[in-house]
């Protein structure tokens, strides 16, 4: 028998995974909780197998509950169970420890399979999960580190002549935040930290007469 | 960023023309009093002039008669006693037929006996002098010898205003020449005919002038009194008026602005409001029936219940869609960085733009209206640049500066006049960095854009962060 603890903190959705769950002859709601801190509670006295997890709650979500109630009782299995497809969220619930990830629209065969899985020691990604992470994991395209633009030349140019963020912001026309970006921005291209080796950069590769 | 228009307002423009315009007032009108008192002194003078010429010109004309008859006989009495300097002339004393006793007196004699008299009578003070003495008591002061010593042809005049026995006087001499009737006396004094023999001099007091010019004097202060009063009144009550003018538009232009962040707070909240009841009411009423479905004995159903859960999923995507573009569920979930991250995913999908998102790591404490405002605001901008920068790839760099945050979406693509497209009217591309700019500059931040054609584009968006309400503050 698998005992299991619902956090879902909409009334209606919950009722729906109560009325499925008990059909499985394998699974017993142990408890059922409609918000993080009461989901917390009631896994330290009852200490279920499986916990079903729903993300967005008000008050503390389904990420950070996910994370205490493992600290406390690293042995539960938390299969999180969200309208959300991205895969930003789903790594962040994974990060937390969670064990399986579910969609809600797809949580009728989907969920049993996952129950199952996480109880079984295995990790579990819905399809649509596994989608949204293969995916990102195939689009994004890396882009090669660009030189640095013009804009960006005056701007370092300026820094090497001394002159403040402000005073460059003048000489410019542009506000003393976008010379900031562009300060950044060079850092970054060029990997170097703080000013001094900006202008050490800029010396040694005669970026200086524009 | 403080509200600069304020600062500008209370150092401005109506505190500066007050200030000048009561300088120029008061300056104008001492300029007019000195003026005044000025001419009033010079006519005092004339005035004074004018009666020592009268008086010396009367003793000019009594000497002349008196000169013209080479002296007149008086009968001598203690106060006209016979002239001791006349002893060598033949006929200083005589006696009529009768025995009446006679002394001739001679015109400079006369002339101190008069004036004597006139300085006894009047306070006029009438001196007749040389520089060659007959009588020791014609001795010239220090003053008449300068005058009498200093005489030319021409100038044979000299006025000047002293003090005698603590009162003001004008003093007047004018040169004598030796004429005719004179050698008979003074033959001895070596001085030709139409020489300067000596000088006459009066002194005339000035109080009985001072008298009818203080009462002008009095006038002329009144009236400049009088007049500076009314002016600085007046320029009192305009600057009072146009400060009370200023203060109230400055009220009104700080009501205009918090009505401007209301309305754009109260946009984004209700956009947020709406995002948050699609997804708990609709989106879980789906979930819901889906899971419920999944629970049925279906059998012969079957195909039915799937053409149900088919539809029942496109309006889960239509729910899921909407939501998104009101306010991406994972902007309030996770925040503005991992919001962004999802950001560039679709942009890669839909427009097959490259975005790489630069986050500082920092903390951004944001509300939820204002982050959805950024996060909605960037996807806008890299929309545009997925338009019509003509490049594949764009930049987004987050970072916290001085409790702002500032975002900017960069990209080398072919760039835009960006003072044209501000300075003119709002054209239909420039219509959204209008409106962007004011919603920022409506919430205390600011919108900077940095492009001119063929240089890329970089376009920063600031929001404070400082008195920020935290609802959700990961980042």
């Amino acid at each position: 028998m698998i005992r299991l603890m619902l956090v879902e903190d909409h009334t209606i959705v919950r009722e729906a995974l109560r009325d499925m769950l008990e059909k499985e002859p394998d699974v017993r709601i142990v408890a059922e909780a409609g918000d993080g801190e009461s989901a917390l509670r009631l896994a330290r006295e009852i200490a279920p197998e499986v916990v079903v997890m729903d993300i967005s709650m008000s008050g503390l979500d389904g990420i950070q509950t996910t994370r205490r109630l493992l600290a406390a009782n690293p042995a539960i299995k938390v299969l999180a169970l969200s309208t959300y497809r991205d895969r930003h969220v789903i790594q962040q619930i994974l990060d937390a420890g969670a064990a399986g990830y579910v969609v809600k629209s797809a949580a009728g065969a989907e969920l049993r399979r996952g129950i199952r899985a996480v109880v079984e020691g295995r990790s579990y990604l819905c399809p649509e999960a596994a989608a949204a992470v293969a995916d990102g994991l195939r689009n994004r395209t890396q882009v090669p580190e660009q030189a640095l633009s013009r804009r960006e030349r005056q701007v370092l140019a300026l820094i090497v002549e001394g002159k403040t963020s402000s005073d460059i912001a003048d000489s410019l026309r542009i506000a003393q935040s976008t010379v900031e970006v562009h300060r950044r921005n060079m850092m970054r291209k060029l990997q170097v930290h703080g000013i001094a080796n900006l202008i050490k950069y800029a010396i040694r590769e005669r970026l200086t007469p524009l | 960023m403080k509200p600069s228009y304020l600062k500008n307002h209370f150092r401005s423009p109506f505190v500066r023309n007050t200030i000048l315009a009561l300088s120029l007032w008061t300056v104008g009108l001492a300029g007019s009093l000195w003026w005044n008192k000025l001419t009033l002194q010079r006519q005092n003078l004339d005035l004074a002039k004018t009666a020592a010429l009268g008086s010396i010109n009367k003793d000019i004309a009594f000497r002349a008669w008196a000169a013209s008859h080479g002296g007149v006989y008086v009968t001598p009495d203690e106060n006209t006693p016979p002239n001791p300097y006349l002893v060598q002339v033949p006929d200083r004393d005589l006696v009529t037929t009768e025995g009446k006793r006679l002394t001739l007196i001679n015109p400079a004699y006369m002339l101190r006996l008069v004036m004597g008299a006139n300085a006894h009578l009047f306070g006029v003070k009438g001196h007749l002098t040389s520089l060659q003495l007959t009588n020791p008591l014609n001795q010239p002061d220090e003053w008449e010898q300068a005058a009498l010593e200093a005489f030319r042809p021409g100038a044979e005049e000299a006025t000047t205003v002293v003090e005698i026995d603590g009162k003001p006087h004008l003093r007047m001499i004018r040169a004598l020449p030796m004429e005719q009737g004179c050698l008979r006396c003074h033959a001895d004094t070596g001085v030709k005919l139409g020489q300067v023999r000596g000088g006459i001099s009066v002194a005339i007091p000035l109080e009985p002038i001072y008298a009818v010019s203080g009462a002008q004097d009095t006038n002329v202060n009144l009236f400049h009194g009088a007049a500076w009063l009314l002016g600085t009144g007046l320029i009192g009550l305009i600057a009072l008026g146009s400060k009370r003018e200023s203060a109230e538009r400055v009220r009104a232009e700080q009501a205009m602005r918090a009505l401007t962040t209301e309305l754009t707070m109260a946009e984004e909240r209700e956009r947020h409001a709406l995002a948050q009841d699609l997804h708990d009411n609709l989106g879980q009423l789906l979930a819901a029936v889906k899971i419920k479905l999944a629970t049925l004995d279906i059998g012969l159903l079957k195909s039915s219940v799937n053409e149900i859960e088919e539809l029942i999923d496109q309006a889960d995507r239509s729910v899921r869609m909407v939501r998104q573009q009101l306010s991406p569920q994972i902007l309030q979930s996770l925040g503005l960085g991992p919001a962004l991250e999802w950001l560039a995913d679709e942009m890669e999908r839909r427009y097959g733009l490259s975005v790489q998102i630069h986050d500082d790591s920092e903390p951004k404490l944001l509300d939820a209206a204002r982050r959805t405002m950024v996060f909605r605001t960037v996807r806008e901008l890299l929309i545009n640049v997925a338009k019509h920068a003509q490049v594949k790839s764009a930049e987004v760099t987050c970072l916290v500066e001085d409790c702002r945050l500032i975002v900017a979406v960069s990209d080398e693509g072919c760039g835009f006049d960006a003072a044209g497209i501000l300075g003119t009217l709002p054209v239909a591309g420039a219509f959204g960095l209008f409106s962007i700019r004011e919603r920022f500059a409506s919430i205390g931040g600011g919108m900077d854009i940095d492009s001119a054609p063929g240089e890329g584009s970089t376009i920063t968006l600031t929001v404070p962060l400082a008195a920020i309400t935290e609802e959700h503050s990961r980042s």
